[in-house]
């Protein structure tokens, strides 16, 4: 994001920017730091600047951080939003897409709030792969693993992505163990949870209750009412 | 991103959301449609909001605008602050049985208890296992964080409303309000984020 000259200096942006990264500059001008900022376009979603300052940015830094931090927002060389592997609860009724037979773990760094460097999920994502678990990120950090992560690249801060793990539900007590330990040695913070067939969240309920595995009391239900025409 | 799982409010049974929506190539043709009389017909139950990431939510556009924008491809995403309200929104969806894919967002136990009393067979879940890690957020904070699962809402923001409820410049409802603003999908629940800025 950037902000143009039209600015009026009244500071009412500075509390929106999820990131922190506007500033008041000497000239008591809003400005940017654009190595903390995300490209989450609140600034400019939220309307709250009364002479319109904000615009996109379209250079090379802004497009590589923005499918990681604006909603709905398309990687411009894949032309995909930044998502998982397309297995999706919301729609399994109809579509089904979620194995039979194993959970689907999501791993997602730094949230709630967001912001953390690329290069964390590559280290959090090559420690995992060590471990065994074989990982999957969004698209374009895969297609960047695949080309050859820079160094440039693994600096620069983004909203946030995700790891998924597709697993037994045996599996899930030591890899909650793996993660929580590469977490804490790293400074971050996971938000985990998993998705699966009715049938292998019940069993998966009692493999995490005999662990002793915390569960929050809450989940996103599909009720089973969508059909195919 | 799973942008209704890891909700954490302190009174469970004060946030639920339902998400409506069709599948390419599956049940897509007349969604648009069905998805309208599915909003009209729940309107009733006095949601606390309700909204699509393309089509606006009812914190930043008007109902009518919303409705005009549902078409096929839309989903709906329809936020409720109580069990009774929730409840009633998921026998509206099966009694319509509009074919369209319906995931109610809450306290799993008691949506559970829900579908069963209704008859209906769950297809599919996604459970919160937590968060591991260190946090720098208090637990108010992070309430308030979660209900927007785009991780639009901002510490700062968060800080300076609650600094003027505490001062009395502001209502609880009302700052909750213009975080929920910077919510584009519509599942920001201003009922529950209230409560959290008044704690």
């Amino acid at each position: 994001m950037k902000v143009n000259e039209s600015c009026v200096g009244c500071e009412e942006c500075l509390p929106y920017c999820t990131q922190g990264a506007i500033f008041m500059t000497a000239e008591s001008q809003a400005d940017i730091d654009r190595d903390l900022c995300v490209e989450c376009g609140v600034c400019l979603d939220s309307d709250i600047c009364p002479v319109s300052a904000f615009e996109e940015d379209g250079d090379e830094l802004a497009n590589f951080k923005r499918p990681f931090g604006r909603l709905l927002a398309k990687h411009t060389d894949s032309k995909t939003v930044t998502k998982g592997s397309g297995y999706d609860v919301k729609t399994n009724d109809a579509n089904p897409k979620l194995p039979a037979d194993k959970m689907v773990m999501r791993l997602e760094i730094n949230r709630p709030r967001g912001g953390l460097k690329f290069g964390d999920i590559e280290r959090m994502r090559a420690e995992m792969e060590r471990l065994g678990w074989n990982p999957k990120v969004g698209s374009r950090a895969r297609n960047l693993r695949e080309s050859g992560l820079s160094d440039e690249s693994a600096g620069r801060r983004i909203l946030t992505c995700h790891l998924e793990v597709i697993l037994d539900p045996e599996k899930i007590p030591q890899i909650v163990e793996d993660a929580t330990r590469f977490v804490n040695a790293h400074d971050l913070w996971v938000s985990i949870n998993v998705a699966g067939v009715a049938a292998m969240i019940d069993r998966t309920q009692l493999v995490l209750k005999d662990a002793g595995v915390y569960m929050e009391p809450v989940a996103k239900v599909n009720l089973g009412l969508g059909r195919r025409q | 991103m799973s942008h209704t799982v890891h909700r954490r409010v302190p009174d469970r049974e004060d946030d639920y959301v339902l998400l409506l929506r069709s599948s390419k190539g599956i049940n897509r043709e007349g969604a648009g449609k069905k998805l309208l009389q599915l909003l009209e017909r729940m309107e009733p139950l006095q949601p606390v909001g309700y909204g699509n990431p393309g089509k606006g939510t009812t914190l930043r556009t008007s109902v009518d605008e919303i409705k005009k924008n549902l078409d096929d491809s839309s989903n709906l995403h329809i936020v409720f602050k109580d069990t009774q309200s929730a409840r009633k929104a998921v026998e509206i969806a099966k009694e319509m049985d509009s074919g369209l894919s319906a995931t109610l967002a809450g306290p799993l136990d008691t949506i559970r208890s829900m579908a069963a009393e209704m008859g209906l067979k769950i297809n599919s879940l996604q459970i919160d296992l937590g968060t591991i890690g260190k946090k720098s957020f208090d637990t108010a904070t992070e309430g308030i964080l979660s209900l927007c699962g785009h991780m639009r809402v901002s510490e700062n923001l968060i800080r300076e409303m609650r600094a003027k409820v505490k001062a009395g410049e502001i209502d609880a409802e009302s700052a909750a309000r213009e975080i929920g603003k910077v919510c584009l999908c519509g599942c920001f629940n201003t009922h529950a984020a209230g409560k959290l800025l008044s704690s």
